[in-house]
């Protein structure tokens, strides 16, 4: 379950909460973790929980009554790195998780995130090869490598295969297993070389000295609670011209209070937990402050119905194994236009029409790519290494 | 037990009582041969006549919507890891992506041809809707939202609860954001689910991973009619010879742990002897030993996986998977130009180098685009 770290020095004695200042921003680590844990045990043991608040993404920890200060960022980072891995350990053990959480709509969004990604990406290759040089293209949290597979399948299927023979394929991913599969079913294309890396995708940047000509990365970010030092990481990892393309899933369901609390509610939960989470955040709770276009609203309707779906779904299902299975809804989720806003602020160059003039032969569509009808619920971003912005 | 080959449906029907039952208790079961493709049937001692043909098809659907019943959520859950955990390169996903680029290169060409054709594309065993999705996802790629607004879509399939479910995930495709696109579907769990598409109605009719469950090529005679004079067949498949002969299936049944006894009364059945199937290796070029060594690998895979699953929930294995270039003899033998060189003056093809891309590098996975015949040759 979500326990704080041991390692981390992390106090494990149960804290109950109790309000003295509800208005009252912790910045203190110690209390942070306490406050953490008081929340975590608020859905403990349902079947669909929020997991804890170290998911969440930096612009979003001030709504849960968390102050991001240079003293507490990395213990909090490194704590939330920790949540990740289990949840990603867990995933691994319980197959059920997956089972239940991929709906059709997921099924469908992902493919054709993966199609045009796939699509911008060989564009991009094919603008930057020159018939000579090895390009070097790198997915990020690969898993099986389904983006990275797609690619060289298509393109193998477009009589491509000089560059696949040049072209160098990095899978970052913590799970070695993933890892092996991901090269079992890349091998057979034959591209120059296949990197396995069984890191973090910070770690591996940190000390990656390649340069990368196009990075991937698919439903990732959304999983990044302080994503701009990532997006760092990536730009400094870019050759010139190189791009970064991103498949994520976006809402602002986890970045306010009141959103979950709006989940909780639809899927019924007790009204002693229901008023244990008002008791936290009574302060917090004002849906006005929440500005968002109709697109970004529509997807926090979209998240809150797809929670509701597997919900429902775990309800009436006959496993025990997807009864006992463990859902958290938390996630460092942001929207299509800070995600946008967060590159550029990173150096990116996003503007579609700057993008084709860097690649003029390439077919480069609009930037980014909305996958859902008046939704911003998932997009793909397709972002050129520009100038870093240092400190 | 040396009554083979067999042509009367009765008997035919009785043998494959007798081979289901060999293998029913395992946890990947064959199921009836009546799924095999039926130039291969011949090989397990069926005989196919004029007079059983048109009933050995009818049971074959059966026996597939039969199957299809069974299939719950943790049966393609449980498919779907055994094609990651068995090394497949590429999965239905992959040979989607094609047949969506394939159909789009078409459709573009036949536009530029014609300005303002309206088109009518026909996707035959649609499913969730996840092959049209790859059309949309194309064309959005492609920027061909004008193109998008030219076309209606007929959904062919067999179940309504998919067409319902394709419904509702082609309504939310990004390609509705820019232009709406009309999407009609034909369903019914009947054998004749082909019988309702329109003489002429359609330019280009597309399916993925759907004709290896055909035993005879008699649909592709349905589909020629139901295409426009300049119409175009975009056939994305698996090819593999594994079911081509009972020693692979012996094989098969091997790897998945039959009892010794039901093992040797298969072998005795149909006269095979073990490792009948090295031997029969030796005349197969490297790719095709490869592809079904995985195939193989496959299903032994969703063998293990299948033990996790409730066994009313189970599928089987036998499928009507053939090798490409005898599906090309099918084509060819219905009406279908299958050579580059004849389809190069086809307006659907000018730009195209080629009209069969690989999706899997061993060939096991193949898209094709195939053009109707103007005038279908005499048939034997």
């Amino acid at each position: 379950m979500n326990k704080p770290s041991n390692e981390m020095g992390v106090n494990k004695k149960h804290y109950v909460f109790e309000e003295k200042d509800p208005k009252h921003v912790f910045t203190n680590f110690d209390e942070i973790v306490r406050f953490d844990t008081d929340f975590w045990n608020v859905t403990k043991d349902l079947p669909i929980r929020t997991g804890s608040l170290m998911r969440l993404s930096e612009e979003s920890f001030r709504n849960w009554r968390i102050g991001i200060t240079p003293e507490n960022k990395q213990l909090i980072k490194r704590l939330g790195e920790d949540f990740r891995q289990k949840d990603y350990c867990e995933k691994q053990r319980d197959s059920s998780i997956r089972t239940v959480e991929t709906t059709d709509w997921i099924d469908m969004i992902r493919n054709g995130m993966t199609r045009a990604m796939v699509h911008y990406a060989k564009e991009v290759l094919l603008s930057l090869d020159d018939g000579k040089r090895a390009l070097n293209v790198c997915e990020l949290a690969s898993g099986y490598g389904k983006v990275s597979v797609s690619l060289a399948a298509s393109l193998l299927a477009q009589g491509s295969n000089d560059l696949l023979s040049r072209t160098r394929f990095y899978l970052v991913d913590y799970s070695e297993e993933k890892l092996k599969r991901a090269v079992e079913k890349l091998e057979p294309y034959n591209p120059a070389e296949i990197v396995t890396v069984p890191m973090s995708d910070e770690e591996f940047l940190a000390a990656f000295k390649e340069k990368s000509d196009v990075m991937l990365s698919l439903c990732h970010m959304h999983k990044r609670p302080f994503l701009g030092d990532l997006l760092e990481k990536i730009n400094d990892s870019l050759s010139r011209k190189g791009v970064v393309i991103s498949g994520d899933l976006h809402s602002s369901l986890p970045s306010h209070p009141m959103l979950m609390y709006q989940l909780l509610e639809r899927m019924g939960t007790e009204n002693r937990r229901l008023k244990l989470f008002r008791d936290m955040f009574s302060a917090f709770m004002d849906a006005k402050t929440i500005p968002a276009s109709a697109e970004e609203n529509r997807a926090i309707t979209d998240h809150q119905e797809y929670w509701a779906g597997v919900y429902n779904e775990i309800l009436s299902s006959k496993s025990t194994g997807t009864m006992r299975s463990r859902h958290y809804v938390l996630g460092a989720f942001d929207t299509t236009k800070k995600r946008v806003a967060l590159m550029e602020d990173k150096g990116f160059i996003i503007d579609p029409d700057k993008v084709r003039r860097a690649f003029p032969k390439a077919k480069i569509g609009s930037n980014p790519v909305h996958m859902a009808p008046g939704s911003d619920r998932a997009s793909v971003v397709l972002a050129m290494k520009g100038k870093a912005l240092k400190g | 037990m040396d009554f083979l080959p067999v042509r009367k449906l009765d008997d035919i029907l009785a043998l494959d009582k007798m081979v289901q039952e060999l293998t029913c208790k395992l946890s990947y079961p064959m199921g009836s041969l009546l799924k095999i493709a039926g130039r291969y049937l011949p090989n397990f001692g069926i005989e196919v006549t004029d007079q059983n043909r048109a009933e050995l098809e009818r049971s074959s659907l059966t026996n597939y919507f039969s199957c299809w019943g069974r299939a719950a959520k943790v049966t393609l859950e449980a498919i779907k890891k055994a094609t990651t955990d068995a090394g497949f390169p590429v999965n239905n996903s992959h040979l989607n992506d094609e047949v969506g680029k394939m159909t789009v290169d078409v459709l573009m060409n036949l536009a530029r041809a014609d300005k303002t054709r309206q088109f009518m594309l026909t996707d035959i065993g649609a499913g969730d809707g996840e092959t049209t999705a790859a059309v949309f996802d194309a064309m959005c790629n492609e920027g061909a939202f004008d193109l998008a607004e030219r076309c209606e879509f007929l959904l062919v399939e067999p179940s309504e609860e998919n067409l319902w479910n394709a419904s509702k995930n082609l309504r939310d495709h990004r390609i509705n954001q820019e232009h709406k696109v009309r999407i009609a579907t034909v369903g019914g769990t009947n054998h004749n689910f082909l019988g309702r598409i329109k003489d002429g109605e359609s330019d280009v009719i597309y399916s993925s991973a759907v004709f290896h469950h055909m035993i005879f090529p008699t649909y592709l005679d349905r589909l020629r009619e139901g295409l426009a004079a300049d119409g175009v067949l975009v056939v994305g498949d698996w090819y593999t010879t594994i079911f081509k002969h009972p020693a692979f299936v012996a094989e098969i049944l091997r790897n998945l742990d039959i009892d010794k006894p039901g093992y040797a009364e298969f072998l005795s059945l149909f006269k095979c002897s073990e490792g009948d199937e090295k031997r029969l290796t030796q005349h197969m070029d490297r790719d095709e030993i490869i592809t079904n060594f995985r195939m193989l690998r496959y299903i032994v895979t969703i063998g293990q996986e299948f033990q996790k699953i409730p066994v009313e929930n189970r599928d089987e294995f036998l499928e009507g998977h053939c090798s490409f270039e005898d599906r090309k003899v099918d084509l060819e033998s219905k009406g279908f130009m299958t050579e580059m060189k004849q389809l190069s003056g086809h307006h659907g093809f000018s730009k195209m180098h080629t009209n069969v891309r690989n999706v899997d590098p061993y060939g096991a996975a193949k898209v094709g685009a195939f053009a109707k015949q103007p005038i279908l040759r005499k048939q034997r």
